[in-house]
């Protein structure tokens, strides 16, 4: 079996580009996606902890983390289609309904 | 000699590595997503190496099979062209310090991680999906019951949030004169 540290320094990598991608974006999708590619990064790292230590939990809450993200991905696209239909525009910059 | 599982493992996340910068770096939100789902295979691929292959399939069928299906049609309901191109933001200094910044995080936290005295100790045997199984239904039955209550109500709550109050759909099949 594969060094779980490996993975663990894959997902650290997959972590930092999601991070990016949220700064970088405009789009609140493209956000919506780099936020699902972070949450990735962590079920890797609960994975190589799992199997470095032989424990099971790991792999039980990554199972709980992706149907989070699931429910997450359902509700943030709703959010952003109903933003959609009241303001015409999914930027983050254009959304400015909640800040006065 | 270099071991096959090696070299199997760095493919993958160089796999996933591409994918993740040609998510974050494409300027089309349709080309993104599709490059979303490449490295999300790729992650499933790393999860089958690391002996989870409940885990894997769960990736694939979850992440791949719905949320990413959930995610296409956001994009098909928010744009007037699904090829439009994204105006990516101009290379300015802000933009440039954020980036220097992540990479010097990432690489920081990549070192954290390597040296960590966590790997020291001698790594255990694997694990099997039937003690996943038991792990999931008998040691966290509570957390998976309410891991039910909860989708309920995003499903519920996203409903809600989507819904279309005009008139002319709530009078719909009712015989009213509008």
């Amino acid at each position: 079996m594969i060094d779980p540290s490996w993975i663990a320094a894959l997902g650290v990598i997959l972590f930092g580009i999601g991070l990016l991608g949220t700064f970088y974006h405009k789009n609140a999708i493209v956000v919506l996606m780099c936020i699902e590619l972070m949450l990735n990064a962590a079920n890797l790292n609960f994975v190589a902890a799992a199997s470095h230590y032989g424990d099971v939990d790991g792999w039980v809450f990554t199972a709980i983390a992706i149907a989070i993200a699931a429910a997450e991905v359902a509700i943030g696209l709703a959010i952003l289609l109903s933003l959609y239909s009241t303001q015409g525009t999914i930027s983050l910059d254009g959304a400015r309904e909640l800040r006065n | 000699m270099v071991d096959f599982e090696t070299v199997i493992f760095v493919i993958v996340s160089g796999a996933a590595i591409v994918g993740a910068l040609g998510c974050v770096f494409s300027s089309r939100v349709a080309h993104s997503l599709l490059w979303l789902m490449f490295t999300f295979f790729a992650v499933a691929a790393a999860f089958l190496m690391a002996s989870a292959e409940m885990l894997a399939a769960i990736q694939i069928l979850v992440y791949l099979g719905s949320v990413m299906l959930v995610v296409q049609f956001g994009v098909m309901l928010t744009r007037r062209r699904i090829q439009d191109v994204e105006a990516l933001p101009t290379l300015n200094v802000i933009s440039a310090v954020s980036g220097i910044g992540v990479v010097a995080f990432i690489l920081v936290l990549l070192r954290g991680m390597m040296e960590h005295s966590l790997w020291d100790s001698e790594p255990a045997p694997a694990l099997t999906t039937i003690g996943f199984a038991d792990a999931i239904f008998n040691d966290w039955t509570m957390a998976t019951v309410i891991l039910g209550s909860l989708l309920a109500m995003a499903m519920i709550g996203a409903s809600y949030l989507v819904r279309d109050e005009r008139l002319v759909n709530l009078l719909w099949d009712m015989g009213a004169e509008e």
